[in-house]
């Protein structure tokens, strides 16, 4: 299996006004494998966005990020241009993230001049037919702009600008989560279908399970910037080993009325992020924190439970 | 079962709302009735412009200008309205009860907490001056509150969004409505903040014996927390049936679709 992003101990912190810090990436190790979906869910603040954000070389960091094979360096300039060449990216709100000044047809031939400034007329009209079919639009919509479009119709367009330059690694941040239920399915079945027939790899933020259920093959969890269980997803939902996971999966509300589930509460709230907890970054809410989880001295990182299943290695001592 | 054993708290005949924007006529609502009894949980679900929550606003009399709300009967509390006149004002706080989906944009961020119940005590006149403290706290910690002390000192954005819409329910249900409507109460929140939330707000309403409608297009809350629910597409209700029937059993094609759509696996 070819690793297309290999990301070790992660940091990223934002400096405030009043010189206190945001921790919102604390050492967190990633793998992306060619052609396969990496969900990753987590709570308002886990870190989910700033970590693709970091691979996309927006965002200062430290630690080390191999992207394509190459080493992320945030002052090489070239460097940056071609890796976000071979990135893409889907936004959250597709109406927010479409010029409402421009065409659909400009929107679409945009990254295809900048990434490919010497490209012909006719190559980008080719290219654009190509990306409004590949999402099952009519050519039609090339001359309407944004607002003249449903919210599902401008998170295809979304989609197709993602693409457009054949990306190897597609980024989709909540993509899903500003849309209905059966608008959401249908985006999500045509994003199964583009990464079959282009093979392509998506990187699928969401805080939604039932999302993530259906789209990722493996899934990590975040918390307080920092991943606490990662592994193939029927493994992670049917039999989640970190507290928080059993926490998070037990306070989804199920649709079907029989199924009654018991919410696994943890104590106190999510931490301040400008505030981590001493010693473990689970040890504020672990339902049996032992001495170890609030001085801290099991080393941070996760640590392989069963096959390709990974935790946190403080809270695997804890349960 | 004797009709008359049930009391009707709500009853809505042919409810309409419209919205003009720019000479383009839209109808949110078309013709709705709906009528609902004491101490029932009704969810009203349905997807992005159904008109679920131009309905509940038109019954609290929020629709405002150049919408329209026109109706042939509103019944809320055995107060009859007709012929599109309903007086709300003697009814809102101690009858009915409104909670808002953003709870930022119904606090108001230059008084204290404390301060906005003194305007609720004020305009209602429930406790005496000494008492107040006391009662701010406990309708505080009512709501799940660890802290309600902090929090009744604090102002709104100082509290996270899962807080302040804890204080906005406590608010909403201070002067003690019999009815409360709910729109959308836990949209925006993260789910293990949500569903302690709900909990801590069913229980509420249940021991102060509430009659509770919410609208929301998370079929979950609905299907755990309800007793009756309605599906609303396109300005009008498709089905209403017990959460049982609606979820377990639906008959309208709509509602079909949607509670597919909510389990559906993709491959």
């Amino acid at each position: 299996m070819k690793k297309l992003v290999e990301a070790k101990n992660l940091e990223v912190k934002f400096k405030l006004p009043n010189n206190k810090f945001v921790h919102a990436l604390n050492g967190v190790d990633i793998e992306i494998n060619e052609n396969e979906t990496l969900g990753l869910i987590g709570e308002s603040g886990s870190g989910k966005s700033t970590l693709g954000k970091t691979l996309l070389g927006l965002i200062k960091y430290s630690g080390n990020i191999d992207i394509f094979q190459n080493e992320l360096k945030l002052d090489d300039k070239s460097l940056i241009r071609s890796i976000r060449k071979d990135i893409g990216v889907v936004f959250q709100e597709p109406f927010l993230s479409l010029n409402p000044r421009m065409k659909i047809k400009n929107i679409l031939s945009e990254p295809l001049l900048i990434h490919s400034p010497d490209i012909s007329k006719d190559e980008i009209r080719e290219k654009i037919n190509q990306s409004v079919k590949n999402v099952f639009l009519d050519i039609d919509y090339l001359e309407k702009y944004p607002s003249q479009l449903s919210g599902g119709e401008q998170q295809r367009i979304g989609i197709a600008r993602a693409i457009i330059n054949s990306p190897k690694l597609v980024i989709l941040d909540e993509p899903t989560s500003s849309l209905d239920l059966s608008v959401r399915n249908e985006i999500l079945k045509l994003l199964k279908n583009l990464q079959t027939e282009l093979g392509l790899t998506y990187l699928f933020i969401s805080h939604d399970i039932h999302t993530i259920k259906n789209i990722s093959d493996r899934t990590a969890v975040m918390y307080l910037g920092s991943i606490m269980e990662l592994g193939r997803t029927e493994e992670v939902i049917e039999s989640p080993v970190h507290p928080y996971t059993k926490a998070l999966l037990s306070s989804v509300l199920s649709p079907n009325p029989n199924d009654k589930k018991i919410q696994i509460k943890l104590k106190g709230e999510i931490p301040k992020i400008t505030a981590l907890p001493s010693g473990c970054l689970f040890s504020s809410r672990c339902p049996n924190p032992t001495k170890d989880c609030e001085q801290g001295t099991t080393a941070r990182g996760l640590i392989e439970v069963h096959d390709e299943h990974f935790a946190d290695r403080c809270c695997v001592n804890c349960k | 079962m004797n009709k008359f054993d049930k009391e009707v708290i709500l009853d809505i005949r042919d409810l309409s709302v419209n919205y003009n924007s720019s000479g383009n006529k839209i109808s949110a609502v078309k013709k709705v009735s709906l009528s609902l009894e004491k101490n029932k949980m009704l969810g009203i679900i349905g997807e992005t412009g159904s008109g679920k929550s131009s309905l509940i606003r038109a019954v609290n009399g929020l629709i405002k200008h150049p919408g329209t709300t026109s109706f042939d009967k509103l019944e809320i509390l055995s107060k009859i309205g007709s012929n599109n006149n309903f007086d709300f004002s003697e009814m809102r706080g101690s009858e009915i009860g409104f909670i808002p989906q953003n709870p930022f944009g119904s606090l108001n961020p230059v008084y204290k907490i404390k301060k906005q119940f003194n305007f609720v005590n004020k305009r209602h006149q429930l406790f005496g001056k000494k008492e107040m403290g006391s009662e701010i706290i406990r309708s505080l910690a009512e709501v799940g509150i660890a802290d309600p002390e902090r929090v009744s000192n604090s102002y709104s954005f100082e509290l996270s969004g899962g807080m302040a819409q804890r204080v906005v329910i406590a608010l909403s249900c201070f002067a003690k409505p019999k009815l409360l409507f709910a729109d959308e109460p836990t949209t925006g929140l993260d789910v293990t903040v949500e569903r302690q939330l709900l909990d801590n707000f069913f229980t509420l309403v249940n021991n102060n014996d509430m009659t509770l409608i919410i609208v929301t297009h998370d079929l979950g809350i609905v299907a755990q927390y309800c007793d009756e629910a309605v599906v609303m597409f396109k300005g009008s209700i498709v089905e209403r049936g017990s959460v049982e029937e609606i979820f377990l059993n639906p008959q309208d094609d709509y509602t079909k679709k949607l509670i597919e759509a909510s389990s559906e696996e993709i491959s």
